[in-house]
């Protein structure tokens, strides 16, 4: 495996230049983003969003074929599937990032129901293989930024999260909506541990689920998720800390107060209930002003909202995200 | 014990300082330290150096408890390995997280309370490892014992340092704390033993005609 040597050699050219960054940003402010525009910028990849994939067969393959997408639309390269596959955090197997392929290889994802309930008129429970029937999977390649100071350029296959929101018919008093991952110790080994709240639960605001960069994930590179990724189902917020995407969702609720979540419970103040990517809060250990791309030995800037703050700012207008963090 | 036993003793205790090393270097070169090779330098280089401290605390103590007074011979070299990895961990940091750009490293950690409790504990081990040598020994009288005391503060503001890096809180016993933990009572029951009250055979100084030699 000498893929972290080969990934030394990669010319720091390959990271956007802050000059390119803007001049980018600003072609894609003066674009209306409306949705001719966002159908424009689909047609040119230009906001990581393609278009649905065309073979979205049922069941046994629950992931589109990965179309080859190899930058996001900052024209940073994506991470290699070896990186992707076996580096990142999941407390319920390992608190050891190389641990957690060993652990997780067997749990059992198939087959896999999604119960989805609270405020809401439709309640039901899915099958994971009928929401990817219902909902054919699209490609986004998004950033995904740790809290610990590490990314990774990731093509994830999955469907807007707003496609099954609105299948449900959410009562007007649903203002959160509330994730829980699957509990099961003997599955999930580190999930004996008591030092943690288990299960782990994330939230979100409910417009902050609604929006169009908010993913329900079964897949990235074409393959359908890993267990150590989060299979069969996850959640993927991409201008959030890594850890607001939470894996393995058994349960989503329709709430009309905040729900409690994870990483908020164990140390609220250092993660906070938004946790939006913001270079200008830092977490008491970790600055949170730079970021190392996993496979890239240079450290580039943060950017707020993780660079995709055209798409998501109007959410938190007149808020204090300080405050708020 | 025999001055051939104390041998090889030596020689495992060098072998096990210096196989780390040679482990996470070839590690490094051949890319088999997973996909975030720094981090996981930083990250073992840090355990390694806090183990070796433990190590160090634990000569005296053990040459007491089987009345080995040649074992004592492994403690300077011990506390010098534990201050290489130290630095080893600060260069790593410095050279290869952050290519050596001082001004953002400043800014990204003055306020970190964890570094502060890092560079305090290297700060001492440093005074500890330059006094090290029997020059130093001799010239400083009772201020060197006084001052290798020092250790234990040292071995208490790592921990400090352990505890604060590691994802969690310590207050309500939730988070990552199994690793800070371990090595959290093992420091304490070492010093706990150093208390008068637990030395009711204080091995009489031992160290005083092992050590220099
Ligand atoms: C100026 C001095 C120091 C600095 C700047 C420093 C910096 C750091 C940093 C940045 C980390 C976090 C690494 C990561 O999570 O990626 C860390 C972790 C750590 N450091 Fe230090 N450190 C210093 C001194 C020390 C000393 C003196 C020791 C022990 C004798 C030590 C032991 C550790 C340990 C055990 C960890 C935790 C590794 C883990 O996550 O398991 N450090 N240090």
């Amino acid at each position: 495996m000498l893929n972290h040597k080969y990934d030394r050699d990669i010319p720091s050219a390959e990271i956007t230049r802050e000059s390119d960054y803007l001049s980018r940003r600003r072609f894609l402010k003066n674009l209306s983003i409306g949705a001719a525009g966002a159908a424009f910028l689909a047609a040119c990849r230009s906001s990581g969003v393609t278009q649905p994939a065309l073979d979205a067969t049922p069941g046994s393959t629950p992931a589109a074929a990965y179309t080859g997408g190899q930058r996001d639309e900052l024209g940073r390269a994506i991470t290699s599937e070896q990186s992707i596959t076996t580096f990142n955090n999941y407390y319920e197997f390992s608190t050891n990032k190389d641990g957690i392929g060993e652990l997780s290889r067997n749990l059992v994802t198939s087959p896999w129901q999604v119960e989805v309930g609270g405020l809401v008129h439709q309640p039901r429970t899915f099958d994971v293989d009928e929401l990817i029937r219902l909902f054919p999977p699209e490609e986004r390649i998004y950033r995904m930024r740790c809290v610990e100071g590490w990314s990774m350029i990731i093509p994830w296959q999955g469907f807007q999260l707003s496609k099954l929101i609105d299948a449900v018919e959410p009562m007007t008093s649903a203002r959160y909506i509330h994730f829980v991952a699957l509990h099961d110790p003997v599955q999930m080994p580190g999930q004996e541990s008591d030092y943690f709240p288990w299960p782990y639960e994330e939230g979100l605001r409910l417009d902050e689920a609604r929006n169009e960069l908010t993913l329900l994930s079964t897949g990235l590179y074409g393959r359908p998720l890993s267990p150590q990724n989060g299979a069969p189902i996850r959640l993927v917020v991409p201008w959030k800390y890594g850890y607001k995407s939470i894996k393995a969702i058994v349960k989503i609720e329709f709430r009309e107060e905040q729900p409690a979540t994870f990483w908020n419970t164990i140390a609220p103040d250092e993660y906070g209930f938004y946790s939006n990517v913001n270079p200008a809060v830092d977490h008491p250990r970790w600055s949170q002003n730079t970021e190392r791309i996993i496979g890239q030995p240079v450290r580039i800037a943060t950017l707020p909202f993780n660079g995709y703050g055209d798409q998501v700012r109007s959410l938190y207008e007149g808020m204090d995200l300080k405050e708020n963090h | 014990m025999r001055v051939r036993h104390i041998f090889w003793f030596m020689v495992i205790m060098h072998a096990g300082c210096l196989i780390p090393l040679a482990w996470l270097g070839a590690g490094y070169f051949f890319g088999r330290l997973g996909a975030d090779p720094i981090s996981a330098l930083e990250q073992f280089s840090g355990r390694i150096a806090i183990s070796l401290l433990t190590a160090t605390l634990l000569v005296h103590p053990l040459a007491s408890l089987l009345k080995q007074p040649l074992i004592m011979k492994a403690r300077r070299p011990l506390g010098l390995y534990t201050f290489a990895y130290v630095l080893l961990h600060v260069l790593i940091l410095v050279g290869l997280d952050y290519r050596l750009d001082i001004p953002l490293l400043v800014t990204s950690y003055v306020d970190k309370p964890f570094i502060w409790f890092g560079a305090a504990t290297s700060l001492i081990l440093a005074a500890l490892a330059i006094t090290s040598f029997a020059w130093w020994r001799q010239r400083m009288g009772v201020w060197w014992g006084r001052l290798h005391r020092l250790i234990y503060l040292a071995a208490l503001l790592d921990l400090a340092h352990f505890f604060l890096v590691v994802k969690g809180n310590l207050l309500s016993l939730s988070g990552n704390l199994a690793r800070p933990s371990i090595y959290a009572a093992l420091i304490l029951l070492l010093l706990l033993l150093r208390l008068p009250v637990f030395r009711h055979h204080p091995c009489p100084d031992i160290s005083t005609h092992t050590d220099d030699t």
